[in-house]
């Protein structure tokens, strides 16, 4: 590297900025994606809401005038200059290309702390981490995106994650949800040690994890990097259902590689796994791997147990036997080899939830160890890897139907914006989790009659088996209007369903039980709001890879005047053409005691 | 116990078992050894929270460049053959280590071969070592990453 010396001639800020202004260099996409602006409704404007981001006053929403700052502050020979060039190191590097400067003149060498964590993180490759849901907490069912700094070791563990999330240590529920949709709080780019993440979305949260390797260079991976340094510190409102994480992480992408413009190309709504789909289609993905959860793994291992070996375990883990007692119980070294796999998962888990004293759990942990350690090594599980949850169906779903019902025939639509019910084709999709948003139901009898039939807000249910080893509990809450036939007409009545109980795994399928406590709103009530008590069982199944089917049933007693009892009965079945079409045949009834019809549909579905 | 006092032990508590990010206190080594990573109540356990919870993915915590070593204060090892990125991830992920240990196999493993260095066609011998010498290894619970390293390097 040259030093500067008196023959080379520093170009002068005036003119480069005429060269800029002359290039129409600020209207260049890369420029605009550097700054994270985008066309919204009306003016073009950055999506950082951090004033310390912009260099120029009215940088927020003024391209030109951000570039013509940004050149006076990075190319100004001047003492103090090297600290506004060491933060933004991607704006330099594609500004002195733009603007012809050499590569010498004006360096990052001099930056310390950019470049202690260039040579820690080594940038290589890029990694994108795809945690899916926890069974046992559907709303975390969307999953969260991390884009992983590859560095040159194999192991993935020691890639650093790169996380955009909101800043908060809210606890209350609605505050957390209010804030969150209307950007009350602060999003940030962090960067840490991927395997903190892994320990936690895979051990403590019981997330399985898909890691795609994409395709970009080592220089892409810096120019991300670089970008991310920029980032730092750097306060973004946070819109969970737009600004969200995996947005976000979009403009890395776009700034590596020009080009790409993925987040041009994502809709109203922004799904972490419609962000991936977008990233598959533009041919980033190189590879893929899966990460089984702590869950899964322990669930892996308790069906591979014999029947004794798995009664001398749940004894041993409910603490009526000994460690030395339910090793004499199991006689085969293989088994044994099970029970203290599971015995340690078991033994860790409790201790990240912080049900064992550090003390105990070192002394246990360490002596389970040392048993384990005289048993050798055991063959590895080889289960096939599960559908990536991209190639499943798409998160919309479109529902034409022709049915019957009391001799009436009619044709239903159904809108359903966002995600997955237990009747939707599973591959891809966690078992037993169902998360709808927005629930449109709309019929159109002979008559011509338009009936509004639904408008579900929130359905949401969470089928966690009750198998060993987990004694989970499975819940359920939806709220909406629904049509109900209430002292001899149809009305739409308001509800709110919460319930709670059990599932189990019953050969490839499942079956429930479900105690409810509806709610009903209704002018045609005499005291408007009316409670009780219900139950709703089911059992359902996949029969082929493209068959399933789910029966329901269900039944209220509500403490109105009245003394209303309802029913509900269902069979449905799903059959998948491809990965976003599918047929639907449904039979049942519903009503009360005056007045019960029975129904028959059959849907063509679409998804999108 | 005066209200201040009180006030300010809560404090300590709650910041000794929500700081991940922090390293363990030097004098009695208890975040560097095993059990070293507790993390704060992320997700809230109450139903309503999960309901309403999505991705946000609430993070607290000030570090928001985490990159620095987690082993500040806690003891180096004796011996030469440790290099520090070893030395980190060791201290950070000594139960998934002592565990793959134990096993003979796994991921956190293989990891700490990659960063010592052990070259692929040797990595089963290794393994097979610090297996079947664990509990010589692993003694009480109570060793710090240093003493691990010392005693996994002096096998050989």
């Amino acid at each position: 590297m040259r030093p500067v010396c008196a023959e080379t001639i520093l170009p002068a800020t005036d003119s480069l900025k005429q060269r800029a202004i002359d290039d129409q260099i600020s209207a260049k996409n890369h420029w605009l994606n550097l700054l994270h602006y985008r066309k919204g409704i009306g003016a073009l404007r950055s999506l950082i809401d951090d004033a310390s981001f912009f260099l120029a006053p009215t940088g927020k929403t003024d391209p030109q005038a951000e570039l013509l700052a940004t050149i006076e502050a990075l190319f100004q020979a001047k003492e103090g200059a090297d600290s506004v060039r060491c933060r933004y190191p991607a704006r330099l590097t594609w500004l002195k290309e733009q603007l012809d400067i050499p590569d010498n003149l004006f360096s990052l060498s001099s930056c310390e702390k950019y470049q202690e964590l260039i040579r820690k993180l080594e940038p290589t490759s890029i990694t994108l981490s795809f945690p899916g849901g926890h069974l046992n907490s559907p709303a975390s069912m969307f999953g969260h995106t991390l884009v992983n700094i590859d560095g040159r070791y194999q192991s993935r563990l020691l890639s650093y994650a790169v996380n955009y999330a909101a800043f908060t240590e809210e606890k209350n529920g609605f505050v957390y949800a209010f804030k969150g949709i209307f950007g009350g709080y602060d999003g940030k780019f962090s960067i840490l040690p991927y395997y903190k993440k892994v320990r936690e979305y895979s051990d403590m949260e019981k997330r399985d994890i898909w890691e795609y390797k994409l395709n970009l260079t080592a220089d892409e991976t810096l120019g991300l990097l670089q970008h991310v340094w920029e980032l730092q510190d750097i306060a973004s409102d946070y819109f969970f259902l737009d600004e969200n994480c995996s947005f976000n992480l979009l403009f890395l992408l776009d700034v590596a590689r020009p080009g790409l413009q993925l987040n041009a190309k994502t809709s109203a709504v922004v799904v972490p796994l419609d962000t991936i789909r977008l990233i598959d289609a533009a041919g980033l993905i190189q590879s893929r791997t899966y990460r089984k959860s702590k869950a899964a793994r322990m669930q892996e291992i308790a069906s591979g147990m014999q029947d004794t070996t798995r009664k001398s375990t749940a004894d041993y883990l409910d603490e009526t036997a000994s460690l030395t007692q339910t090793l004499e119980k199991i006689s085969s070294s293989k088994e044994r080899i099970r029970f203290l796999d599971l015995a340690v998962e078991d033994l860790d888990s409790r201790f990240l939830r912080g049900k064992i004293e550090p003390d105990i759990y070192r002394k246990e942990y360490v002596t389970l160890l040392q048993k384990r350690s005289s048993l050798g090594t055991a063959a590895s599980i080889e289960s096939q890897a599960p559908l990536p949850p991209e190639r499943g169906h798409q998160s919309s779903l479109l529902k034409l139907s022709a049915g019957m019902q009391k001799k009436n025939s009619f044709l239903e639509l159904e809108f359903r914006p966002l995600y997955h019910r237990l009747l939707d084709p599973s591959q891809g999709y966690q078992e037993g989790a169902q998360i709808e948003f927005f629930n449109l139901k709309v019929r159109f009898d002979r008559h011509d009659a338009t009936q509004l039939r639904q408008l579900t807000l929130i359905d949401i249910l969470s089928l966690a088996p009750r198998n060993f080893p987990f004694e989970a509990l499975s819940w359920k809450v939806s709220t909406g209007w629904k049509r109900r036939w209430i002292k001899g007409q149809s009305s739409l009545v308001y509800e709110l369903r919460p319930a709670g109980g059990y599932s189990y795994t019953l050969g490839k399928g499942f079956a429930f039980v479900l105690l409810e406590n509806p709610s009903q709103i209704s002018s045609r009530y005499q005291s408007t709001l009316v409670t009780g008590l219900g139950l709703f069982a089911g059992l359902g199944s996949n029969l082929s890879e493209n068959w399933k089917f789910l029966l329901t049933g269900g039944y209220d007693y509500l403490l109105s005047s009245a003394g209303r009892q309802n029913f509900t009965f269902d069979f449905s079945q799903n059959i998948r053409f491809t990965e976003n079409l599918s047929m639907g045949i449904s039979v049942g009834a519903d009503g009360n005691r005056q007045r019960f019809s029975e129904y028959l549909l059959l849907s063509a579905k679409t998804y999108w | 116990m005066k209200k201040t006092t009180r006030v300010v032990l809560a404090t300590g508590a709650v910041l000794l078992f929500s700081g991940a990010a922090f390293a363990g206190s030097a004098a009695n080594n208890t975040g560097c050894g095993l059990g070293s990573q507790v993390f704060g109540n992320s997700a809230d356990n109450s139903v309503l929270l999960q309901v309403l919870q999505a991705t946000t993915n609430g993070t607290s915590g000030n570090q928001t460049f985490g990159i620095s070593s987690g082993t500040l204060g806690c003891e180096k090892p004796a011996s030469f053959v440790a290099n520090e990125r070893a030395m980190e991830f060791l201290t950070a992920n000594m139960d998934a280590v002592s565990k793959d240990m134990a096993m003979g196999q796994g991921e956190s493993l293989e990891t700490m071969a990659e960063l010592l260095d052990i070259p692929a066609q040797q990595r089963p011998q290794f393994y097979g070592q610090l297996q079947s010498n664990f509990a010589q290894i692993f003694v009480t619970g109570q060793e710090s990453s240093a003493v691990v390293m010392d005693r996994i390097s002096s096998l050989n």
